[in-house]
């Protein structure tokens, strides 16, 4: 057992961008709360996380406005698996970043299709090895032969800074937050 | 000064590793579906824990098992594993948590940390299998010597499928306690 937690190859990359298209992709707005710990002299400095925290990080990096900016839960954004995208809710071809890619799922679906929970790993642009794992969970329900719109919700573990391979980053900032699902994006 | 502290602390934590297994409780679920294809979620603690990972090992009497937190069982990180409470023996590994990311305060009174660590199976061992978030405190006195680890945080993992289950997922949380001699 070395280092190596579950790896992005350029290949795997390729091969997610060539068959995207065919991905049956939703989009679902989410509300996201977290917390991000960094080191300290005397105490650890934590900040909360929301969805504004990501919206803001992603609006400052491209230098554009926060408006009609919103974290989106993107299932099936590629054939890797989901993402956690800040995108313009008008049109997310506008502006679209990538927050953390959940690749990799291992997920299962109840008989009926009103319940589905996936683990994903979560990675981010700094780095090909994993940052962290997620685990969201879909339920719906029917009633009168209608199925409800989904509650979903996900965990997120997670860490930033320098990916070394034989050791760990002095100044990792480790993350974790549950998001929510508020509505679907796509029409 | 600092970088004095800073080595009287690693000092004193290395001065646990000789005694550097706690008493670990966990609580969560665990979710899969079954044969039919229903949605099985079910509540886990520390003694379920310990049958599946001990019943792998071949135990049938679970008496006098307990889960622990072995901290720096080697450079890679810590692991929760099985002991016999009576004679402090290792049964089986559970998870081992390795290849830690921290946040670290050091103060006078101790070490504080925010940490993330990649979960592994020992039976599924290829990657990483889920992920860990601890906060732990090492106190120290005025000797530099440790007096005091708390630790607690949560895991989530997933299980592949093997013998009757299928795909399984788990979540929950974690303490620790004392120490364990």
């Amino acid at each position: 057992m070395n280092r190596t937690t579950l790896r992005l190859s350029l290949l795997m990359l390729l091969v997610a961008l060539s068959v995207s298209a065919v991905s049956a992709q939703s989009r679902w707005i989410v509300t996201y709360r977290g917390t991000e710990t960094a080191g300290g002299t005397n105490k650890l400095r934590t900040i909360t996380v929301t969805e504004r925290t990501f919206i803001e990080r992603c609006a400052t990096n491209a230098n554009i406005s926060t408006e009609n900016l919103a974290l989106v839960l993107h299932f099936d954004a590629d054939a890797l698996g989901d993402a956690l995208e800040v995108v313009n809710v008008n049109d997310p071809n506008l502006f679209r970043c990538e927050v953390f890619r959940l690749a990799f799922p291992e997920s299962y679906t109840n008989n009926a299709g009103t319940s589905m929970k996936r683990f994903s790993y979560i990675y981010d642009s700094t780095s090909d090895h994993s940052r962290g794992s997620a685990v969201i969970s879909s339920k719906s329900t029917v009633k009168g032969g209608t199925t409800n719109a989904p509650v979903i919700g996900a965990t997120l573990h997670y860490w930033l800074g320098q990916w070394t391979e034989n050791a760990g980053d002095p100044n990792a900032i480790v993350g974790s937050g549950t998001l929510k699902v508020m509505r679907p994006l796509d029409p | 000064m600092r970088v004095g502290f800073v080595a009287a602390c690693l000092l004193a934590a290395g001065s646990v590793q000789a005694q550097s297994y706690y008493r670990l409780t966990f609580k969560g679920t665990i979710s899969t579906v079954d044969s039919s294809g229903n949605e099985v979620v079910r509540k886990i603690t520390d003694k379920n824990l310990i049958q599946e990972w001990a019943g792998r090992a071949g135990v049938t009497n679970f008496k006098n098992l307990t889960l622990a937190l072995h901290r720096n069982v080697d450079s890679r990180g810590d692991a929760i594993e099985i002991l016999n409470r009576k004679d402090g023996s290792h049964v089986a590994t559970v998870f081992p948590l390795f290849f830690p990311e921290s946040a670290t305060a050091v103060s006078s009174k101790g070490v504080t940390e925010k940490r993330f660590a990649y979960l592994y199976n020992l039976h599924q061992s290829e990657f990483s299998r889920g992920t860990a978030i601890l906060n732990q405190q090492l106190m120290i006195n005025k000797k530099g010597q440790t007096n005091r680890f708390v630790s607690s945080g949560e895991l989530q993992w997933y299980q592949l499928p093997e013998g009757a289950h299928s795909l399984r997922i788990g979540s929950g949380t974690f303490k620790v306690s004392k120490a364990i001699k």
